[in-house]
């Protein structure tokens, strides 16, 4: 019987179009994940992992399996509710088949036609594969067992599991609206699954975090190659969700019966006592109605409270309440900066965290529209409410002010609970009109212009699924046109996409928004003439053909629709006209791709001249004039050039930054120039007297960079009112064919035919020891400036201030140079506060926003803490001053220029430190600081491995100043978030993972592995060692630029300066991709005669050396290793050095050993390698309690 | 006292089926019946004059009132009872009762709640005003629709089969308060009970096939059948000979036989007998004229049975 009705339901359901849509949606995305691999960049795998890969397929499956839950409802639920929504049941259940049968028959026969859907996506992407224009580079071969694995394995278990979950919440609430509510949990759960930090991966029921979580550290190799692995994690998560659903299903089951009052929630019809007795028909009261111009004000009032009630007291509306605010707090509580360090609960950041409300107003807008415009009809009132003596407009407009003020209700408690957030934590500045701004008004309005379109398409579509349907397709075709389509103009948006407009606590909130408003402006006149078309072909009574309602509408056409239509179409134009004016008129409006096409054409037009001998700038005398309120930089600039080839030049090309205005440009001698500009303003001269060898010349410029109006994209963040921050690569000219400016992204290049640009050159290219890495038209240069802004705001640049005044409005500092720098400056100019401290050789002074200076004092004692030891250790500091000033939230870095640091607000100022917290500002500092060395002292040469002199170097020297501070545990703690960072980042390198010292401008590496690499070589090695090479690469290649210092260098000393049975280790830890897998697996205790404890250890190790891809071969392992016993774990939250029983360096070979210890304390944990020094995937079993012996 | 007046009305749907043909009937105060069999085109007829749906042609005037062009003034002094109509899942007939005397103009909260307790009292519905409209029987679920729709002192009031689903007490009940308010208000009540109109209606009208076959009051109706009925008790089984070679208008079954009623000018034939015209008579003699072909000129001639 069961079997039957399966099969039925079965058959039902895969004749249903909504079945073959779904399929073929399925189909079609999975299709496109290996066919089009290239363009699915949030969906393909990224780095050197092959998009059919056993990983990338999963991964895929996996989110298949999220998207599947939207079509549930519609299978599932389906399955049953649509025998009791058409009314169908009573002959359904009248029939012999017992309610259970019915059950399981119908649920197994949805299940499989769900199961038919999820197919498609695997077949999709098997198909995808065979496709002619796949690219082969991203495809390995077809292993048909893979996609069987990842359907029957991963998706068809997620699959069950969800349809018995969503299944037994249809059968026992009975109605749709409860099992959406369902699907919104269930992704909520797997939104905070992500949360990794916060809650075990296994509550995400989809598997995802799970699948995360197990693959995290898996290389590229191993990716494609290796199929996920049921393990502990894998069982636990299963297990759990799978009691979960069966205890669910189960109970649903058991519940079930044929008396649809059960099944269907609705509670019997509590007949109310009717007492026959006479009708008591007294005398009518004298009453009449009353009718006026406030009529239908009083009616629009009544109606919208009337509508407003109808979702505020609905249970499933709370429980969509109740899940927006879970996740809400969630976003709110978890405002992790870097390193576990929350930021300060600034209302800025706050009203970032009410974006998680997102979930809510879209449910709110796609569900209750559909709800609000068919309530009537739905429950059959329509026909009484449309003979009442009501407008249409006031009807409509009742509904859409209840969407309306519903929306602003629950951003309105949102910001209520961010408030009280702010007050609980102790923070009381709290700016309510931030909050109503940008919070409320700013980022509620286009939801709400949103909810007049739904409602528009639920009256034009006349049927509440076609309604949705055309909604859906609406936000697709907006979310797509920007990727797919190249559609970026304001003027072709609604509602969607946002408008960028970044906050900063320095320069206010205001200083972005003119684009905002007026788009919003347009977006509300063009949502005013969705509701006149919403008013005009809404129907009373029954229900027309939308052309016979056209008709109507323009047969009793009155003149107020179409005034209000006039007026807002006025509007319309008068806002879109300004953002046509401001973007293709004032601005040049420019799409992603006219930029792509531009860079291109400046590569094949000029690249050729790259090779052409230009002479070097070696001095740089430039005159700012900064107006930061109208978003403008005035500059003159002198710039020495020198020929310093051996032969003489006959022409010189200047290549100016993008958008800079290049008023003048002259060198001092007569030479004809062509300029010519597109991308950037190329100039050409041909000297009418070639430049001797050795020969001087100046160049002179004037230009400036102006904003006028605003643009369509992201807007300049460097040019602001206060905190203006701008760097002198937008500002002065390249000698030279510029290579800064060409198209690097490789997907891009391979799609116009264009050969990868190389990420840096050889090390062992010579020609490019004597290039600087970042300007190849300069070495070191005298620095000498005048730079202006308004009265107020103070000025900063690198040098020495040798002079400040005023003139009237303005206020002018004459910085210079005292010895040569690299051509690297910077401008910033913003109303500061200043708190300056002399030291014994130098004078410190951090200049940030009032009200910023939580941490303040740590920054300060860094500098000096990294000035001094950094003299001590390396060489002295060789300048008089630093100087650190900070720069609005728009963008988030702290850069080291010359003798000056520039930071974001958002890189530690806000950084709110707990007792338990790394001191973030406090290592960062020392990290710029150390760049006045590694960088400024001693610059690299145009090479691989760059990062490693200037990155790495800077790391490890904040380390040492870290460690010193703060004790090793502090670094440890630092060490294993580098360690996750170094390990999850491998797989995602586009071209392949490099030995350290030749990094490549990849960050994971020259950041994250450098740290773990230098820490534990200063420790295999001696920390003097390495101090002392350091101090030694100083003395050899400090501000030498023939040639720059490579890697090569510091592994020449290193190794001179290392025992020589070192080398091994040294090469291990720089020259190669090495990983440890180190295991404790058990550590036994005996208490001695003498009171002493005795500990063996029973250890395992191995290493292996990978290549780029992740290929590992196991190499023999011969080093000391660290095992240490601890009377409590080194990753308990108060663990502090005195946890510390022991610890030994033990020389240890590939394979188990065993090793023992006679220790006076009893330890209860032991833990191999626990101070993060060596590179182990597997860090879980490293530790392992002490245990008595048997 | 206005009157309500239809003019040529006809109503074609998008699939073609003509709901409404050439429809014309002046009403004055009082109740008019309007029957006719299912899909006879009545609750069309209805909620074209209830503003709820526009007729492809003709007019529909109540007093100075263009119903068609002016829906709103027709609103504030309509009172309608759809055919079938559901209720929202939450609100008490209290509170429903109030929302829509708002709607209808009610603004002073005092006279409002006069007015709706004392509708409460005419539906005796007031034991029950707070509780869930939802939770309503068929028959209090009707007698709040009555409600809602005499709020106001409704001139024109628009009840379309009112009594289907009542028992016969309720249906009493209900018959008793149409009449009490029906004293100068114009009142259409469409019903596919013949009774309803003999009992209630000083005027009445039938509807088949979208067109007026038949209106008039009741007894002049009847009485244009005088003579014409005859009856006589047969075999079921002559039935069908019956049909083909006299008018039956409708057969009944009593005590194991077969009556017949038959329309004759003269006495048929053996074992008829004279019979006097029913209110039902006249409207089965309307109904089972062969309906004019479609797109066939204005029927000349009045409708053969009754007179119009």
């Amino acid at each position: 019987m069961i079997g039957q009705i399966a099969w039925l339901e079965w058959r039902y359901q895969m004749k249903s179009v909504a079945l073959l849509l779904a399929f073929a949606t399925a189909l079609g995305l999975g299709f496109l994940l290996t066919a089009n691999a290239g363009e699915f960049q949030s969906f393909a795998p990224g780095g050197m992992v092959l998009a059919n890969s056993p990983h990338a397929l999963t991964e895929s499956i996996i989110k298949f399996g999220l998207f599947m839950v939207f079509v549930m409802p519609v299978i599932i639920a389906g399955s049953v509710l649509r025998d009791l929504e058409s009314g169908f049941y009573p002959l359904l259940y009248t029939t012999p088949v017992t309610p259970q049968q019915y059950f399981s028959g119908r649920f197994l026969g949805a299940f499989g036609a769900l199961a038919v859907v999820a197919a498609g996506a695997p077949l999709g992407i098997l198909l995808g594969t065979f496709w002619p224009w796949a690219d082969p580079s991203l495809l390995g071969p077809t292993r048909l067992h893979h996609y069987g694995y990842g359907y029957w394995v991963i998706m068809v278990p997620t699959l069950l599991i969800i349809a018995a979950l969503v299944f037994a919440v249809a059968v026992t609430a009975g109605r749709m609206i409860y099992v959406y509510l369902a699907v919104m949990a269930l992704l909520a759960l797997s939104l905070i699954g992500g949360e990794a930090n916060l809650i075990h991966p296994a509550v995400d029921p989809f598997f995802y975090e799970v699948f995360e979580r197990q693959t995290r550290y898996l290389s590229a190799a191993e990716r494609n190659q290796q199929l996920v692995s049921i393990d502990g994690l894998t069982l636990q998560s299963r297990a759990l969700w799978g009691t979960l659903a069966l205890v669910a299903w189960l109970l649903a089951w058991r519940r079930f019966s044929f008396s649809p009052s059960n099944s269907a929630g609705k509670s019997p019809a509590a007949l109310p006592i009717e007492r026959d007795r006479p009708e008591r028909s007294g005398a009518e009261p004298l009453v009449s109605s009353h009718w006026n111009g406030f009529s239908s004000w009083r009616q629009l009032v009544v109606l919208t409270r009337w509508e407003i009630r109808q979702v505020w007291v609905s249970r499933p509306f709370l429980i969509l309440l109740a899940i927006s605010v879970v996740l809400l707090l969630l976003n709110l509580v978890s405002r992790e900066v870097h390193y576990g360090v929350q930021a300060l609960p600034v209302t800025r950041l706050m009203i970032g965290s009410l974006s998680s409300l997102i979930l809510a107003l879209m449910v709110v807008l796609a569900f209750y529209s559909a709800e609000i415009i068919w309530r009537e009809r739905r429950c059959g009132f329509n026909g009484v409410l449309d003979a009442l003596p009501v407008l249409s407009v006031v009807v409509i407009s009742s509904k859409m002010l209840a969407l309306v003020t519903v929306m602003t209700m629950i951003v309105g408690m949102g910001i209520v609970i961010a408030m009280a957030i702010q007050v609980g934590s102790g923070y009381f500045h709290l700016e309510p009109w931030l909050y109503l701004e940008r919070g409320l008004f700013f980022s509620t309005l286009p939801y709400l212009c949103l909810a007049v379109l739904t409602c528009f398409f639920q009256v034009l579509a006349s049927h509440r699924f076609v309604g949705l349907l055309m909604f859906a397709l609406f936000m697709g075709a907006l979310v797509a046109s920007r990727d797919l389509l190249g559609i970026e103009h304001p003027l072709l948006s609604f509602g969607l996409p946002a408008v960028p407009a970044p906050m900063s606590d320095m320069n206010g909130h205001r200083e972005f928004m003119a684009l905002g408003y007026w788009v919003r402006a347009y977006w509300v006149c063009l949502a005013g003439l969705f509701l006149l078309a919403t008013v005009a072909l809404w129907q009373r009574g029954v229900l027309q053909p939308i052309g016979h309602r056209t008709r109507r509408f323009l047969r009793q056409l009155k003149l107020w629709p179409v005034m209000a239509a006039g007026l807002l179409s006025v509007g319309a134009a008068t806002s879109g006209g300004v953002i046509y004016y401001n973007n293709n008129i004032v601005n040049r409006y420019l799409t992603r791709a006219d930029v792509e096409q531009m860079k291109l054409d400046y590569e094949r037009d000029y690249r050729a001249y790259s090779q052409l001998p230009m002479p070097a700038i070696t001095a740089v005398n430039m005159t700012v004039d900064l107006y930061p309120a109208h978003r403008r930089v005035a500059v003159a600039g002198v710039h020495t050039l020198e020929n310093r080839h051996k032969q003489a030049l006959q022409r010189i090309d200047v290549v100016f930054p993008p958008d800079l205005d290049v008023l003048s440009v002259t060198l001092d001698t007569n030479a004809s120039q062509s300029k010519s500009s597109d991308l950037a303003t190329y100039v050409s001269f041909d000297l009418d007297s070639p430049m001797a060898p050795g020969e001087l010349r100046e160049l002179r410029f004037t230009a400036q960079l102006e904003h006028l109006g605003f643009g369509h994209d992201s807007p300049d963040t460097a040019l602001v009112g206060n905190g203006l921050f701008i760097g002198n690569e937008r500002i002065s000219p390249h000698i030279g064919f510029n290579p800064d400016l060409v198209l690097e992204d490789d997907r891009t290049r391979q799609h116009f035919g264009l050969e990868p640009w190389p990420r840096r050159p050889l090390l062992e290219d010579r020609s490019q020891h004597t290039v600087n890495p970042t300007r190849g038209d300069s070495t070191f240069i005298d620095f000498e400036t005048t730079v202006s802004t308004i009265a107020g705001q103070q000025a900063i640049t690198s040098g020495d201030l040798v002079k400040h005044w005023q003139d009237g409005e303005r206020a002018y500092f004459h910085y210079k140079m005292s010895g040569p720098i690299r051509n690297m400056y910077a401008y910033a100019s913003a109303r500061y506060q200043v708190v300056r401290e002399q030291f014994r050789d130098w004078q410190i002074q951090i200049f940030h926003h009032p009200g910023h200076d939580n941490n303040v004092h740590r920054m300060m004692a860094a500098a000096n803490d990294s000035l001094l030891y950094f003299g001590e250790i390396f060489s002295p500091y060789q300048y008089q001053t630093l100087t650190i000033a900070e720069f609005p939230a728009y963008r988030v870095f702290a850069q080291s220029f010359p003798d000056t640091i520039f930071y974001s607000e958002d890189q530690g100022f806000l950084d709110q430190i707990g007792t338990e917290d790394l001191d973030m500002p406090y290592y960062i500092t020392a990290h710029e600081v150390a760049h006045q060395w590694w960088g400024h002292q001693l610059t690299a040469a145009n090479t691989q491995g760059d990062g490693f002199l200037h990155e790495t170097l800077a790391q490890y020297s904040a380390m040492l100043v870290m460690r010193n501070r703060y004790g090793r545990n502090t670094v440890r703690r630092f060490l294993k978030f580098e360690l996750d960072r170094y390990l999850s980042a491998r797989a995602s390198d586009p071209q392949g993972e490099m030995p350290l010292y030749r990094v490549e401008k990849q960050k994971y590496i020259h950041y994250r592995k450098g740290s773990i690499v230098m820490y534990a070589l200063s420790t295999y090695l001696g920390e003097e060692v390495i101090n002392r090479s350091l101090a030694e690469l100083l003395r050899l290649r400090a501000y030498s630029a023939e040639p720059y210092a490579t890697s090569l260098d510091f592994l020449k000393i290193l190794k001179a300066q290392a025992q020589p049975e070192q080398r091994g280790l040294i090469e291990d830890m720089l020259e190669k991709i090495t990983l440890f897998d180190l295991q404790l697996q058990r550590a036994q205790i005996t208490t001695l005669d003498d009171g002493n404890f005795q500990v063996t250890a029973q250890v395992n190790v191995a290493k292996f050396y990978a290549d780029g891809e992740g290929n590992e071969i196991e190499a023999p392992l011969n080093m000391a290793v660290d095992i240490g016993l601890f009377n409590r774990s080194p990753d308990a939250s108060d663990f502090s050095e005195e946890n510390l029983i022991a610890l030994k360096s033990v020389p240890l070979e590939s394979g188990a050993s065993s090793v023992k210890f006679v220790v006076d304390q009893q330890p209860t944990f032991a833990v191999i390698d626990p101070y993060y020094k060596l590179i182990d995937r597997k860090m879980g079993d490293n530790e392992t309690p002490v245990t008595a012996a048997p | 006292m206005s009157r309500l007046s239809i003019r040529d009305l006809s109503h074609t749907y998008p699939d073609g089926m003509r709901a409404l043909d050439n429809v014309s009937i002046d009403l004055s105060p009082g109740m008019f019946g309007l029957l006719g069999p299912n899909g006879a085109g009545k609750s069309s007829l209805m909620r074209i004059i209830a503003t709820l749906q526009t007729p492809t042609q003709g007019q529909v005037h109540f007093g100075d009132i263009d119903v068609l062009k002016q829906p709103l003034l027709l609103r504030r002094v309509l009172g309608y009872l759809p055919q079938d109509f559901g209720v929202y899942p939450r609100g008490s007939a209290l509170e429903m009762l109030n929302h829509i005397a708002i709607l209808k103009g009610f603004s002073s909260r005092r006279e409002r709640q006069k007015l709706v307790e004392h509708l409460l009292h005419l539906t005796n519905l007031f034991e029950v005003r707070k509780k869930r409209l939802a939770g309503f029987s068929g028959g209090m679920r009707q007698r709040f629709g009555i409600a809602q729709a005499l709020i106001g002192r409704p001139k024109l009031l628009i009840v379309d089969e009112p009594t289907a689903g009542l028992d016969p007490q309720e249906r009493n009940r209900f018959h008793n308060l149409l009449a009490e308010v029906a004293q100068d208000v114009v009142v259409v009540l469409s019903t596919h009970i013949v009774e309803d109109v003999d009992d209630l209606c000083p005027r009445m009208g039938v509807l088949n096939g979208g067109k007026i076959v038949t209106q008039g009051r009741p007894a002049e109706l009847r009485s244009a059948l005088a003579g014409a009925i005859w009856e006589k008790a047969i075999e079921p089984s002559e039935l069908a000979d019956m049909e083909s070679h006299h008018q039956v208008i409708s057969h009944h079954l009593s005590a194991g036989k077969r009556v017949v009623r038959v329309r004759a000018s003269r006495k048929p034939s053996n074992g008829f007998s004279p019979s006097d015209p029913t209110l039902e008579d006249v409207y089965f003699c309307a109904i089972t004229q062969p309906s004019p072909k479609p797109g066939a000129a204005e029927p000349a001639s009045p409708p053969s049975c009754g007179t119009a």
